[in-house]
């Protein structure tokens, strides 16, 4: 398996990552040879093998749907940590436009 | 000996008994970070007016004859992919440079509730995608062996201080070895918990299924201490469970009973002859201590690596989505909201990262999420399976934590995949989510530090523990001091 420029180009466009021309061929390179690496899987038999989404065992874990306050010197923080407020709201550009 | 290189178990008994005060304590690791600091490049940021502030309340605390918490007056450093709240928190990236922590990390509030002081938050390969701190976007941590070497990742950071005495013990985070294999590249102790022992509440995620905040120390004993300190459930993590509590002493160093497993799979072509030598001469030294040697294999273990470099990418490019320019963090203009979100990832990111978050964007997509994403999540089913049947036959497996010694700066940064087989021994523990740690076994012809690997069974740490300790105290390869 290869990945090239095109696929590449379409990886970014879901990855939300802008490349130039360069990192594009560095890219697909490298990526190619980690795939050549990872495809050695081809070999294990599977069938009937359940997949393992997570390290542990464990179920469900459920707790009351209650509200727990936020308190105020973290709000503060949050709000300071954004790129840009107009008042007590983070500014962002237009979703549909 | 300078008081920056007691164990902390000894600084602990030491302020206990008045000997010294945590303020002495204190100065004497800042002491060691201005003589070495520029040198290692272990931090990322230093907290030296804060640190001395807490050991003069811990000093007060001890003089008041108030109780003591298990690690009060102890200096002790935190990588930087771990919330302190109210301080810069990178996780060695230009997307989260200027990111102020708006809460504590449930194994920091553990740390501020044991009483230890963080002297510093320590530098790591971008977002905890490393082998060797090579990819911080801030700077390259050195190897206090050798200063042309790297200490490995990518808990370099945390690694390099407590190697070079300017904290009693750190943490660091092991989501494919992170601080086992540095700690193998610097003589230092790097234990890697069960996942799920620790919280990961807080701890900046990287691949969610694989993440756990390891310690790293001077011993065995250090480690475990440490261990204790930041263990148990937590609400905040419906992954962390109640389990039996790290044992903290190890009286016994007599394995009699105990059966050690040596993978022949773990001694591949790809392993360097010095620490494949130092490694047998290892097992004979636990055999001499009245463990029982067992060869056996573990044939999927081979599939161990192929398998992490598919889910773990495949967890990252989930995790890193949140990191778009548009709560916190870096922010790129653009024309609209997409290429705002393309030029910040774009240049917030660097190279690794933005890597495994195309590889596992790949793995994740139309057409290949079953090939890749997949089939890798069925390997690693047998790999759990595969490891858990071994752990009816045998107590621990030994064999080395990483195929080479501390690599030269620059020699694999090129080439990725060469890097990632730095991994090949510590990652099948995260694969399959057993408890592993890393501790110093000799060195090679060059003076360069060699790890022995030990693995357990699932929250089996203190049989595991038991094992590194006896070793530890029969060798004495954890005595040894890099000469800075």
């Amino acid at each position: 398996m290869t990945i090239d420029l095109t696929e590449i180009k379409h990886l970014e466009e879901l990855a939300r990552i802008a490349l130039t021309d360069k990192e594009r061929k560095q890219y697909s390179k490298q990526l190619s040879s980690i795939l050549e690496y990872v495809s050695k899987l081809q070999e294990v038999d599977i069938e009937g093998v359940e997949p393992t989404g997570h390290a542990t065992e464990g179920e469900n874990v459920w707790r009351d749907d209650e509200v727990i306050d936020c308190p105020l010197e973290e709000v503060k923080r949050i709000l300071d940590n954004a790129p840009e407020l107009k008042d007590k709201l983070i500014k962002v550009k237009g979703v549909f436009k | 000996m300078a008081l920056n290189e007691l164990s902390i178990q000894e600084a602990s008994k030491g302020l206990r008994d008045k000997k010294f005060s945590s303020t002495e304590l204190v100065d004497a690791c800042f002491k060691s970070v201005k003589k070495h600091e520029k040198k290692v490049d272990a931090f990322l940021n230093l907290f030296e007016k804060e640190a001395k502030a807490g050991a003069k309340a811990a000093d007060e605390k001890i003089s008041r004859g108030d109780k003591l918490a298990m690690l009060e007056g102890i200096p002790v450093a935190v990588k930087d992919n771990i919330l302190y709240a109210d301080h810069i928190c990178t996780a060695g990236s230009k997307i989260l440079e200027k990111y102020n922590a708006v809460y504590d990390a449930t194994v920091v509030n553990k740390l501020k509730e044991a009483g230890a002081i963080i002297i510093g938050k320590t530098n790591l390969d971008e977002f905890a995608m490393g082998s060797s701190t090579e990819n911080s976007a801030f700077k390259t941590t050195k190897n206090p062996w050798d200063l042309k070497r790297v200490p490995g990742g990518s808990s370099g950071g945390s690694v390099a201080a407590v190697s070079a005495d300017m904290c009693l013990g750190a943490l660091g985070s092991d989501t494919g070895g992170s601080v086992r294999q540095p700690s193998s590249f610097c003589s230092t102790v790097g234990l890697k918990p069960t996942y799920g022992r620790v919280s990961r509440y807080g701890l900046i995620a990287m691949a969610s299924s694989f993440d756990q905040v390891g310690t790293v120390a001077g011993s065995t004993q250090d480690a475990a201490w440490l261990l204790r300190a930041i263990e148990g459930i937590d609400p905040k993590d419906s992954t962390s469970m109640k389990v039996e509590p790290i044992a903290t002493e190890f009286p016994d160093e007599n394995l009699k009973g105990i059966k050690v497993g040596v993978p022949k799979e773990f001694f591949d072509e790809g392993l360097d002859a010095d620490v494949r030598a130092r490694i047998e001469e290892s097992i004979k030294k636990l055999e001499e201590l009245g463990a029982k040697i067992v060869e056996m294999e573990l044939p999927h273990s081979d599939y161990g690596l192929a398998v992490y470099y598919l889910l773990m990418p495949s967890e990252v490019s989930s995790n890193l989505a949140r990191f778009d320019g548009v709560r916190y963090g870096l922010r790129e203009k653009g024309k609209n909201l997409l290429e705002v979100y393309k030029n910040t990832r774009a240049k917030g990111f660097g190279p690794e990262v933005r890597r495994r978050i195309m590889l596992g964007t790949f793995a994740l997509s139309a057409g290949y999420h079953e090939a890749y994403y997949g089939r890798a999540q069925k390997v690693r089913t047998i790999i759990r399976k595969e490891f858990k049947e071994a752990f009816k036959k045998v107590d621990v497996i030994v064999g080395p934590t990483a195929p080479t010694p501390a690599f030269k700066i620059g020699e694999k940064f090129e080439d990725p995949l060469t890097m990632y087989l730095s991994d090949i021994y510590t990652v099948t523990a995260n694969v399959a989510g057993v408890p592993a740690i890393s501790i110093p076994a000799g060195f090679t012809k060059d003076n360069l530090p060699v790890g022995l690997h030990l693995m357990a069974n699932y929250f089996d740490e203190n049989k595991m523990l038991r094992v590194a300790n006896a070793y530890e105290q029969a060798s004495e390869w954890y005595k040894e001091i890099p000469n800075l």
